[in-house]
């Protein structure tokens, strides 16, 4: 209020020009001092990983075995156990038969804990999801998701077991 | 009109994609072997064994019957390896067989020497003076320079060539290995681009893969159900197989089937068990790896019956520092060929009368010794000098004249890398080996030189 009257005060004591100024003025200023609101910046929660496209680099006995342990039992392989491991698998011609004994000798183990198969089935593309990041680092592409899930839903035998040995003994997993 | 052009045009890819299916569906059984006919040559046996009497063998203990005679300057003559050469055996410081100091020799496997069953090769040329190298000339019939260790055979192997241009099937062509070391693992296929994994054979090194750390970490594999199991998981890694090959070029297995993958997971639950029992099918003696390897070999042979397989023994090479621990190895790779040769005959009614085997050690051994003594205080050897140039070879069974002997020490006859010819020859693959023109000059097969 009283910046009010002081405006009127000026205006009568000064030229009609001069007072359109200083009101132009006076309401920049009035509008440059209004409390300065609170913004956030976020990132939206996209997960990127890498593609298939870019593994072209083949893994070794020792990092196909300790991958395979760590991502299974969640733990890595003592280091004297995985040395013991790929002299086993450099005593066997068919490589492909030495991972699926090794993958199925795991399966066998108590200490291995496995998603339940009724809780794949409950949600298969967060079964699908977790699988391809756990094994491949990556999310499926829609074709694949839609695939593996209608592959799960039509074949009872399939339990979570199964699809990880198809992971673990896929190509795609051999390489990085 | 326009509908019947639609018909016609529908009922042509009809036709075509089903002409394109059952190309798909056939072609897998072509190409493995590269061919559609039978080889060219003619099979004059159905199975061969080769036996790699490796590590290094001088000719004067093994061949020659010379005992310490031709090595440590005693003269005590006689025979160590009486399931293969006729002779006696030495009468005198006895130090090769069983017991304390080795006193006790093994008896004789066979009632039939080798010798009198086929035909010997008495003074054959080896290729190289080393393990690796004599080894690459069994296998591939040549040595190449630039065969490095820790490196494939530049050149395709037996296993190859049999299995392209033969059709045998992996579990068809075998090497078993005496260990992991010194590349053997390397031995069952080349990294030529034209022959390569797609035509290896299978390959053990049993006494790894069926010893302890095996047992530690295979022999507790489930046995999964074959169709409601193994099949929808097949099918799945089928897929996404497929997704990762649609961009990347990632392959390269034996070319086992699905059936032969299930027999040897089979087979090495088998073992694991036979070794839990101890019912493997043993030589008599077993106190060495080379007794044991054999022991493997025959429980291949019974299992899969394949048309070839090599085994690798390799005891002798102590002979670098103890000459007494390789006469006794010596006297044990022999009585390793006898139990196989017996059990061949005897317990593998498949294969008996229908089999061939060759034995030849990869490079022989240095005519002068080294400075180390072992326990009897006798000399060490070596190999690098011309004598280790010298070695023999040993032939029976199907298709070989018995009793026949070829060579001397002053009339060589034959390579080692004729061997590997000889396998070719015999199982009808030779004029496809020579066409591909890969071998030693001068390597022929050992019965064109008979």
């Amino acid at each position: 209020m009283r910046d009010s009257k002081a405006m009127q005060s000026m205006l009568r004591t000064t030229p009609p020009y001069y007072g359109l100024a200083i009101l132009l003025l006076w309401s920049i200023a009035s509008v440059g001092c209004r409390p300065e609101p609170e913004v956030t910046f976020e990132l939206q929660g996209l997960e990127v990983t890498p593609g298939f496209a870019d593994k072209d680099r083949l893994k070794t006995n020792e990092q196909w075995v300790a991958i395979v342990h760590t991502n299974l039992f969640q733990t890595g392989m003592p280091a004297n156990e995985l040395y013991n491991v790929a002299r086993v698998f450099e005593s066997i011609g068919d490589q492909s038969i030495a991972r699926e004994v090794l993958l199925s000798n795991f399966f066998n183990q108590p200490d291995l804990t496995l998603t339940p198969t009724d809780e794949m089935l409950a949600d298969p593309d967060a079964f699908i999801d977790a699988t391809y990041l756990r094994f491949y680092t990556r999310f499926p592409t829609q074709a694949e998701r839609t695939f593996v899930r209608e592959f799960i839903l039509n074949n009872p035998g399939m339990t979570p077991e199964l699809v990880y040995m198809s992971f673990g003994l896929s190509e795609e997993y051999r390489y990085y | 009109m326009k509908k019947s052009l639609h018909a016609s045009n529908r009922r042509a890819f009809i036709k075509k994609a089903g002409l394109a299916a059952a190309g798909i569906s056939v072609a897998p059984y072509i190409l493995p072997s590269g061919r559609l006919f039978a080889p060219t040559g003619m099979r004059s046996s159905e199975h061969v064994v080769m036996v790699a009497f490796a590590g290094g063998v001088r000719q004067q203990e093994s061949v020659l019957k010379r005992y310490l005679d031709d090595s440590q300057g005693e003269p005590y003559p006689g025979n160590i390896m009486y399931n293969l050469f006729d002779g006696t055996p030495p009468e005198n410081k006895i130090v090769f067989g069983t017991g304390t100091g080795g006193l006790n020799p093994i008896p004789s496997i066979l009632s039939e020497t080798i010798e009198s069953q086929g035909t010997i090769f008495r003074e054959v040329s080896a290729l190289s003076a080393g393990h690796f190298g004599g080894l690459n000339s069994l296998v591939q019939g040549s040595t190449v320079t630039t065969q490095g260790l820790k490196q494939r055979p530049i050149n395709p192997t037996i296993f190859e060539y049999l299995r392209r241009h033969g059709g045998y099937s992996a579990t068809d062509v075998w090497f078993v290995g005496n260990g992991i070391g010194n590349s053997t693992p390397l031995l069952n296929h080349s990294a030529h681009p034209d022959y390569g994994a797609a035509y290896a054979g299978n390959f053990f090194a049993p006494t790894v893969t069926f010893g302890s750390t095996g047992n530690q970490f295979m022999a507790d594999a489930k046995i999964y159900h074959p169709e409601n199991e193994l099949a929808p998981m097949y099918k799945l890694k089928t897929f996404l197989d497929l997704q990762f090959q649609s961009l990347t070029s990632a392959g390269g297995s034996l070319g086992n089937t699905e059936d032969e993958k299930q027999s040897i997971k089979a087979f090495m639950k088998a073992m694991y068990a036979k070794v839990s029992d101890g019912t493997l099918d043993l030589p008599p003696v077993t106190d060495n790896g080379d007794l044991y390897t054999m022991g493997f070999a025959v429980e291949v042979l019974k299992w899969f019956k394949p048309a070839f397989m090599m085994v690798n023994l390799s005891a002798v090479d102590s002979c670098h520092s103890n000459f007494s621990n390789y006469l006794a190895a010596l006297h044990r790779a022999d009585h390793a060929v006898g139990h196989l040769w017996n059990r061949i005959q005897t317990a593998i009614p498949e294969m008996a009368n229908q089999t061939s085997l060759i034995c030849t050690p990869e490079c022989g051994r240095n005519l002068s010794p080294n400075n180390i003594l072992d326990q009897n205080e006798w000399l060490a050897f070596d190999h690098s000098d011309s004598n280790s140039l010298r070695a023999w070879t040993a032939l029976a069974g199907t298709g070989i004249p018995a009793g026949l002997s070829v060579g001397s020490e002053a009339n060589p006859v034959g390579r080692v890398s004729d061997s590997m010819m000889t396998v070719a020859d015999l199982l009808g693959v030779k004029s496809e080996v020579q066409a591909a023109g890969m071998t030693a000059p001068g390597t022929m097969s050992l019965l064109d030189q008979i």
